[in-house]
């Protein structure tokens, strides 16, 4: 049985138009071990199921379908035992490192919470194990930066930080939300590896959500396209980005400018721009944007076809076996 | 740290310096002869005199001014010219009075007022929130003075639970003391509350925003854990600020408070000094008011740079 | 990623000319209360320079300390005065006093802020140091010292709150203006070589008249507060002038024979300084969306 298995999730939100879907229908699976990349652009709902692993969607939203980590329900916890879960079995890094430290708290303070709260660690021992946690991260000289604030270390080394955070429990499933977006390019690829090596040594499961492409084919196994709250293809990375089946995914990646096209190749981008929650088409979401769309996308939602043996798209024009 | 507090104190300085020299000048240079303002235009040419000899009025403002400040720096700040006793001794007689009022004052707002302002906004647009924030419009409407008789409408003349006024003296007793200091503090408290009401939520529902209140849940802190762990401090800033601020308004709000509960603290006694036009009176105690609010705002400067460590470094 | 906007709803494309800003503060129901208050009290100080039920000021001894009647709603004072008219009449002072006050306070406040930003450097300095100066002198301090100098008069409480006012306005009006300097539209103006001066009222005033707009409101409301505040003790408005605040002073000595007259004037300013504060706080609403969530 997977480590982590996501069925049909869908979560609501609430808009100044009302309720709306942000996630429609999202599954997929996590080995214990395993990676796996989402991949898609800002409003495709990739960070709201993240979310919704953790139970920290926004107020007033509503998730439905179920989560389930080990067997349980994640969906049907109380508060309380979600707290348990949160940073000490799922743990989760996000996009800005300059705004997800605390500016008042010492750093050393900062990862050191996660250990009190979840492994009962004071004092001494918290400190020492903090230090541990920074070398590993590779933040130089651990021993005076426990105690420097967030805004005297530089983007790269607060994301470090906030690695050393997710780490302190060794969770089961690292959740990593766009972690190098905000950095230096030269920054990222170090980051990048870290995550990678880390979640090799310690058999953890990862979760990388990203809108770039490249960051996603150089980190996990398993990829999964989404837009408009619904995964629209998925499989092993290698036969996916060998074969781009997607309307929606052969945009996304056309829209990469890539070295070696030559001058005055246009950039392919898809038409359109991503529409608000409210306005998503009813069927295919990517409906309005596609120029393969005929009157079945509006009418019928696609569901998951099998392209190739670990390879499946929603679209009403692909073919393939129908699970 | 150092450069910072260095420059925090010198400004500091030079704006009590102002102070004085704008207190001196509003009272004895640009009104014309202090004789005159004390003893009014139509005062014998004979009691004129004896009082410039007494008060060394004679002598130029600039010799006098710096008399004046010499004596400060001594603790010294004349006599009384109605009283005849040296005006340290009736200020602190005075404090006794003001001093309970306001810290009483700032104690009772910043209670109710962190609560209040921490309970709207963890019920952010529900029926409690509309309360608190409905209370807090009022209460910035009322006049302190008018909550003031209306308190003793209810409590004094209807319902006889405390007294209408006055202040018996500590030697009677630590409780009738107190006893005769639960309206006025009360009333004082009022303004201060329902601006920092108002401040405290909207500075919590800020904060609660932030990414790393975010994390902080993300790690498995509780909503309660993450409240008082990391979005109070943060939280506190504006407040700290408003607060701060507001304490000038306290102060000064005595010298009101006490005239509704004829209460004989400083304010009473810097109103019959204008009555009485006893310029050595009116001239330490304003200073002492000033040289209050100043410091007051220094303090809170400093005490911004502690909670919050960016401050340290960027200014 | 840019999570997706939940918590606070989008705010609306705001929706350009005067007939949005109209259609959504009809719709702005706390400003539309400030609106009929404030309204209501111009009206009443208006109505009183021509007409009261009686004389505001004729002392009828015979009638003294009457309660509410049909000939006198709100009832006499210790004199035998008609409250209702006084209220009237004295609702002239809190808006003469207030606006005169605002007026000064905002048109040498503004300026100096204004100055500040455009000039920077120890300009600004100069102007910051000496607005400090000004706070550690709140109004009833400098009402003090004017009414120590030279004696008791409306005049000081004029000056006293339009005093204290200028550094309000100058502090607000410097931030606001300082962070126009910093757009970009002002940037292009001075690469075209507009001076200081044509690019301070022609860009940056005209973008910042919301916040000193918004300030005026409340500061009016402040006003109308010590106003009352500083006749209530002797160093404010003048007998026989009316006046809200002296008006309840008076009534003080009278508070165990009748308590009634001490809640209307307080009420007249209650709902005063209400109206004004509503005014203000929706025209910040509705002037800028985003900025009225925090508050």
């Amino acid at each position: 049985m997977a480590l982590l298995s996501v069925e049909n999730l869908t979560v609501e939100l609430q808009t100044s138009r009302g309720m709306a879907a942000a996630v429609r229908g999202v599954s997929f699976a996590l080995e214990r071990g395993g990676t796996l990349g989402i991949v898609g652009e800002s409003g495709c709902g990739k960070s709201i199921t993240a979310l919704a692993l953790l139970g920290l969607l926004p107020d007033g939203a509503r998730a439905r379908g179920r989560v389930d980590l080990d067997g349980t329900d994640l969906l049907t916890l109380d508060e309380d035992a979600l707290c348990h879960i949160r940073g000490n079995r799922i743990a989760m890094i996000f996009q800005e490192p300059m705004t997800s430290l605390n500016p008042v708290h010492r750093i050393g303070r900062q990862i050191a919470e996660p250990l009190r709260l979840h492994r009962g660690m004071r004092g001494a021992a918290a400190r020492e194990e903090v230090l541990r946690l920074l070398d590993r991260v590779g933040l130089p000289d651990p021993a005076r930066r426990i105690d420097a604030y967030p805004h005297q270390l530089s983007g790269g080394q607060r994301q470090r930080v906030m690695i050393a955070m997710a780490l302190s429990c060794a969770p089961d499933i690292l959740l990593a939300d766009e972690p190098t977006t905000a950095l230096d390019v030269t920054i990222q690829g170090q980051i990048l590896d870290l995550i990678s090596e880390l979640v090799e040594d310690n058999g953890m499961g990862l979760i990388l959500i990203s809108h770039d492409l490249g960051v996603i084919g150089e980190t996990v196994d398993n990829v999964a396209v989404m837009y408009g709250g619904a995964i629209v293809e998925e499989g092993a990375a290698d036969s996916l980005f060998a074969n781009l089946a997607h309307p929606y995914s052969q945009g996304l990646f056309a829209a990469v400018p890539r070295p070696g096209l030559s001058r005055g190749n246009r950039l392919n981008t898809i038409p359109g721009t991503v529409p608000e929650l409210t306005d998503l088409p009813p069927a295919c979401t990517f409906a309005d944007r596609c120029a393969k769309a005929t009157d079945i996308c509006w009418a019928q939602v696609p569901v998951m076809n099998r392209i190739d043996p670990d390879h499946r798209t929603a679209c009403h024009h692909l073919g393939g076996s129908v699970e | 740290m150092s450069v910072f507090l260095a420059r925090r104190f010198l400004s500091f300085l030079i704006t009590v310096f102002g102070a004085s020299v704008i207190i001196f000048l509003l009272l004895e240079v640009l009104p014309g002869d202090p004789a005159l303002t004390m003893l009014g235009v139509d005062a014998p040419d004979s009691a004129i005199a004896a009082i410039r000899l007494e008060l060394g009025l004679d002598r130029p403002a600039f010799v006098r001014y710096v008399d004046w400040i010499a004596g400060l720096f001594h603790g010294e700040m004349g006599l009384s010219y109605v009283y005849k006793v040296p005006v340290t001794e009736l200020i602190g007689q005075r404090l006794q009075v003001t001093l309970p009022l306001a810290i009483g004052a700032m104690v009772v707002a910043t209670l109710v007022s962190l609560s209040l302002g921490i309970f709207a906004a963890t019920n952010h647009n529900r029926i409690g929130d509309y309360g608190v924030m409905g209370f807090s419009q009022l209460g910035l409407a009322i006049p302190d003075f008018w909550f003031g008789i209306l308190l003793i409408i209810l409590f004094a003349v209807i319902l006889h639970w405390l007294p209408s006024g006055g202040f018996p003296g500590w030697d009677e007793g630590i409780w009738r003391g107190i006893r005769s200091l639960i309206l006025p503090v009360f009333t004082q408290a009022l303004g201060l509350t329902a601006i920092m009401t108002r401040v405290t939520r909207s500075s919590v529902l800020e904060v609660a925003r932030e990414d790393y209140v975010r994390t902080a849940r993300a790690k498995g802190l509780s909503r309660r854990a993450a409240l008082w762990g990391h979005v109070l401090r943060n939280a506190l800033v504006p407040v700290l600020t408003i607060g701060g601020l507001l304490v000038a308004t306290v102060v000064t709000g005595t010298l009101i408070i006490e005239n509704v509960f004829a209460l004989p603290g400083v304010g009473k006694l810097i109103f019959d000094a204008i009555s009485n036009r006893d310029l050595m009176v009116v001239k330490n105690v304003v200073l002492l008011f000033a040289a209050i609010v100043v410091v007051v705002n220094f303090i809170v400067d400093i005490l911004y740079a502690l909670v919050d460590p960016r401050i340290r470094i960027h200014s | 990623m840019a999570q997706i906007e939940t918590t606070a709803p989008a705010p609306a494309t705001a929706p350009g000319g005067p007939s949005g800003f109209m259609h959504r503060a009809l719709r702005h129901r706390a400003f539309m209360i400030g609106l009929v208050l404030t309204g209501t009290m111009i009206l009443f100080a208006l109505v009183s320079l021509v007409w009261t039920p009686h004389s505001p000021t004729e002392i009828v001894i015979s009638q003294r300390l009457k309660s509410p009647s049909l000939s006198h709603w709100f009832g006499t004072d210790q004199f035998g005065r008609d409250i209702l008219s006084m209220i009237m009449a004295g609702a002239q002072t809190s808006i003469v006093v207030g606006l005169i006050a605002v007026c000064l306070g905002a048109v040498a406040g503004v300026s100096l802020g204004l100055w500040a930003a455009a000039r920077r450097g120890w300009t600004e300095d100069v102007i910051m140091r000496l607005s400090d100066l000004n706070m550690a002198f709140p109004v009833i301090l400098i009402a003090i010292l004017l009414t120590a100098g030279w004696g008791p008069g409306i005049t000081n409480a004029i000056l006293a709150l339009g005093i204290f006012n200028i550094s309000v306005f100058a502090r607000q009006v410097r931030g606001a203006a300082i962070a126009m300097w910093e757009r970009e539209f002002v940037l292009a103006a001075r690469a075209a070589g507009k001076g200081d001066l044509s690019i301070t009222f022609g860009h940056v005033l005209p973008n910042i008249i919301s916040v000193i707009v918004v300030q005026a409101t409340i500061s009016f409301a402040i006003a109308i507060l010590a106003e009352a505040a500083l006749s209530y003790l002797g160093v404010g408005s003048q007998p026989p002038d009316p006046s809200w605040g002296r008006m309840l002073s008076e009534s003080q000595s009278y508070i165990f024979l009748a308590p009634i007259i001490a809640v209307w004037p307080g009420l007249a300013i209650v709902l005063s300084v209400l109206g004004l504060n509503l005014i203000g706080d929706g025209l910040r609403d509705l002037v800028d969306p985003r900025l009225a969530r925090q508050r």
